[in-house]
């Protein structure tokens, strides 16, 4: 489709983004010019340089991504809150985590909802399911876990199924049970912010002790067991400029498979703090360094808004079809609090689980799944719109129109278009692009991305 | 095939090796111990082994096998047996280790050096790359190019323009650095090997146009490589091979173990009636309870490994996933 | 009272893959594959579990009663105890 056809001007050339054609490409002015009267005039008779673009532009390509529809048949996974407690007192917690009431799921309430899933599987004929932990802390209450986790794979074993299991996890615990952990979970996402002083500062424990070199052994059981690590590292205004240090740290002590590197979304805590997101241009810049170390060492750098392998409508699991059991046995589709959800006036409540069964509201699995960047304005004419697809709903205001790019925005441009540069082997250019404020401006500032709506070039 | 250690000093310091560990225990620095070098009525039995065993090929291997002071008598020996020589070396050899090699046809040996190897466990050295680059152009064709990977950003590309100066043999010698038991070692872990897998993938492109032949040690396993990947492999030629067996390393001490990296877990008497493949037999008597699992825990499920056509990596790399059972139940 | 207490003897070892628990037995060159139940309760014992604590945790399980739960679970040490993964020592209490 042409409203799917990206352009930002890099430097003094053209970064031509085309996601349903799998296509990036570097083209000049005159390219782009030829692009754009080729696209828009039928006799347009474009000069030669161009063509073999224009003929994959003029392909069919793939369609769409669309929200899905229809009944609950396939869902992303199923997520179990064992607590909504945490040991932890992190300086930018979403869910103010030490605060929370410590109520635990029951046992029953994980096989039911682990039962409820699993049937619901078998009867969509599905090969693979997925279960995975959130909190709090989800192994502050850990017996929970472990009951789930040794339920499932007896359950999967005896129903013909293969089960995956997830964590996010703070990293505070015994030797021991880390090493279960790595023995046990297919992936862990372990929150590590970087060196002791770093993480010391911005994730203390509730009690105030030390809690970095715990969370460092713990994160070397994981890199030593079988377990994929990713490392989720929250960048603040007064990080922001140690990332490539982060990433060389990182690099020489463990080894994941992916570390993502998260801007600060701001909250009540952590402005309590005095803790500040950082600049987007100096994130932009410094994620690209940063992702330059790790790649050496054989691991990916990720930002959560841009996922360039992939084309989705939204960001997170809510429109996936996600199944996020809270200790008390409701259904939600987002495993954010219910307090955050009504500030930003969504309901993410799908349903309960009663008497061993899932009992989901059709109407609210139809308002849940409207939560998709064909909802969202401000991303209509964005090249990153089938990646980063709005950002978080709840934590993201997108009520503003095309163009009016906040930080988070900002940051998502610029590292989509750093890794399409890079994708092309344009590493001089990305890095003399990044190193030009000026150019990076002109590049994210821009209104509209899309090639023909461009009034000029 | 069987490799003899003939000397447990080594003067390097890789970070790699999974043989120090062992071999300290050998090396004669504390006093009363026996000599770190085996002595020549100890090699000529090791002879008449090879002999016993109709293998007409004598693999010399350390620590550093050319430190053995009677190195060039060690090298006579062999060759009056008839043996084919295959030494495995740092190639910083001394004059009269090159004298002593230097003669011998190059059908009748291959040395093969460690060119990764250093003194101060980080990049050679100067004088170390310069020392290795005489020993490659005295040696010529008698010698084969060996790399331990053991981390994911390696670069092979220097090898080249020395195969082309030093008119050594146009093939490299790959192994992955495994884990000793008590892991000391630096040593590549299975969840780097997907990466490495595609490194060395793109270098096999470069190497191939260039008709350089790409040899793979033990431990190399199916799934580091993609499709394309193994494509590229075989367009280059690779003799790609996912093998875990006994080596038969056999000690100073007349052991013989299954291999360094598992020390002294899987050994056995070197008997003097015994043949090597007998000996073989015993060690893989003894690893067998522990083949079912492989370096990853899907590998017990893996086709490759089901119909043999991958071992499921280093049994040291596997066992290193083991825990000792620490239950204790009071009812 | 006595007190039974099953304990691993030296030379087990173990490790988690996909298809279950392989335990081994090195003394004896014995290996086994703990599956489903069996992989779930050598799983939590390796976490220290107690006694009772491994009967609830079993009795949520498999949707029994305490009683059956204990009862299983000893029958399973028993069977570990007779193909020597486990050995057994009593001692007096009280």
């Amino acid at each position: 489709m042409i409203s799917d056809i990206f352009a930002v001007p890099i430097i003094d050339k053209y970064l031509i983004y085309a996601p349903l054609h799998n296509l990036a490409s570097l083209v000049d002015q005159r390219g782009a010019i030829s692009l754009r009267k080729a696209i828009l005039e039928a006799d347009y008779q474009p000069p030669a340089p161009v063509e073999p673009l224009l003929a994959i532009l003029r392909s069919p390509g793939r369609a769409a991504p669309q929200p899905r529809t229809g009944p609950i048949k396939n869902p992303y996974f199923l997520g179990l809150i064992p607590t909504r407690a945490c040991n932890l007192s992190c300086l930018y917690c979403d869910f103010a985590g030490n605060r929370q009431p410590g109520s635990r799921m029951g046992l029953k309430t994980a096989k039911e909802a682990i039962e409820a899933y699993f049937q619901l599987a078998r009867q969509s004929d599905l090969q693979w399911v997925e279960v995975h932990f959130f909190g709090g802390e989800p192994f502050f209450a850990e017996n929970v876990v472990h009951f789930a986790v040794a339920y499932a794979e007896l359950r999967a074993q005896e129903l013909g199924l293969r089960v995956r299991f997830e964590a996010t996890s703070n990293g505070i615990y015994r030797a021991d049970r880390c090493r279960w952990i790595a023995n046990n979970f297919d992936t862990i996402v372990l929150s590590l912010d970087g060196p002791e002083d770093i993480q010391e500062r911005q994730r203390p424990a509730n009690s105030r002790r030390k809690t970095a070199q715990t969370v460092i052994r713990n994160a070397k059981i994981f890199s030593e067991g079988p377990v994929e690590l990713v490392i989720r590292s929250c960048v603040t205004e007064a990080t922001v400029n140690r990332l490539p240090e982060i990433a060389s740290w990182i690099a020489g002590e463990f080894i994941p498979s992916t570390v993502c590197f998260e801007a600060l979304t701001p909250s009540i805590l952590s402005k309590e703090a005095g803790l500040h997101p950082p600049d987007p241009w100096d994130f932009a810049r410094n994620f690209t360094l940063a992702s330059e170390i790790l790649e050496k060492a054989g691991i990916e750098t990720a930002l959560s808004t841009v996922v360039l392998h992939n084309l989705r409508t939204s960001f997170c699991p809510v429109g996936q079809d996600a199944l996020i059991i809270s200790p008390d046995g409701a259904i939600d589709a987002c495993y954010l609090m219910q307090a955050d959800w009504k500030r930003a006036g969504l309901d993410m409540r799908l349903g309960w689980l009663k008497d061993g069964k899932f009992q989901i509201d059709s109407e609210a699995v139809g308002r849940v799944r409207k939560n998709s960047v064909y909802e969202k304005q401000l991303c209509t004419a964005c090249l990153c719109r089938y990646h980063c697809a709005g950002g978080c709903h709840i934590n993201h205001s997108i009520a503003r129109s095309g163009g009016a790019y906040d930080s988070l925005c900002l940051q998502t441009r610029l590292v989509t278009m750093a890794s399409l540069l890079k994708r092309l082997g344009q590493e001089s250019l990305m890095h003399a692009w990044l190193d030009d404020r000026h150019a990076l401006e002109t590049s994210a500032w821009q209104p509209t991305d899309l090639l023909i709506a461009w009034k000029t070039l | 095939m069987a490799n003899l250690v003939i000397s447990a000093r080594c003067n390097m310091a890789c970070p790699y090796c999974f043989a120090s560990e062992y071999l300290d225990g050998q090396s004669g620095n504390i006093p009363g111990h026996a000599s770190p070098y085996i002595d020549l009525e100890t090699f000529e039995d090791r002879l008449d082994f090879l002999d016993r065993s109709n293998i007409d090929e004598i693999r010399l291997i350390g620590g550093e096998p050319s430190l053995h002071p009677r190195f060039p008598e060690i090298i006579q020996r062999a060759v009056k047996r008839g043996k084919r020589i295959l030494i495995f070396t740092h190639g910083l050899l001394t004059e009269s280790a090159l004298t002593s090699l230097e003669v011998l046809p190059p059908e009748r040996v291959t040395v093969l050096v460690n060119m990764n190897a250093s003194r101060s466990g980080d990049e050679p050295s100067q004088k170390e790359e310069t020392h290795r680059r005489k020993t490659l152009l005295r040696l010529g064709g008698r010698v084969q190019l060996g790399f331990t990977i053991f981390q994911p950003d390696f670069e092979l590309d220097f090898l080249i323009p020395l195969m082309v100066e030093t008119g050594c043999q146009k093939s490299v010698r790959l192994g992955i650095a495994q884990p000793s038991l008590n892991g000391r070692n630096r040593y590549l872990h299975p969840k780097q090997y997907i990466s490495v897998g595609r490194r060395l993938a793109d270098w096999a492109e470069r190497a191939g146009r260039l008709g350089i032949w790409m040899g793979f040690d033990c431990g190399f396993v199916r799934c580091m490589f993609s499709e394309s990947d193994l494509e590229r492999l075989n367009k280059a030629g690779a003799g790609i091979a996912y093998r875990c067996n006994p080596i038969l390393d056999i000690d100073l001490k007349d052991k013989a173990l299954h291999c360094f990296p598992l020390g002294d877990k899987f050994q056995t008497d070197l008997k003097l009636t015994l043949t090597a493949g007998e000996l073989r037999a015993i060690l893989e008597d003894k690893a067998k309870p522990y083949r079912r699992a492989g370096i990853y825990k899907e590998c017990t499920i893996c086709s490759y490994k089901q119909n043999g056509e991958c071992m499921g990596g280093c049994l040291a790399a596997a066992i290193r996933r083991f825990q000792l059972a620490k239950i204790n139940i009071n009812i | 009272m006595k007190n039974r207490i099953y304990f691993c003897p030296a030379g087990v070892e173990w490790v988690k893959n996909t298809d279950g628990i392989l335990v081994i037995n090195r003394n004896q060159s014995q290996s086994y594959l703990l599956m489903g139940l069996e992989s779930a309760v050598w799983s939590w014992m390796s976490l220290s579990y107690t006694y009772p604590r491994l009967v609830g945790m079993l009795s949520e399980l498999e949707g029994i009663s305490r009683q059956e739960a204990g009862q299983k679970l000893k029958r399973l040490l028993e069977a570990w105890r007779v193909i020597d993964i486990l050995e057994v020592r009593e001692t007096s209490h009280g």
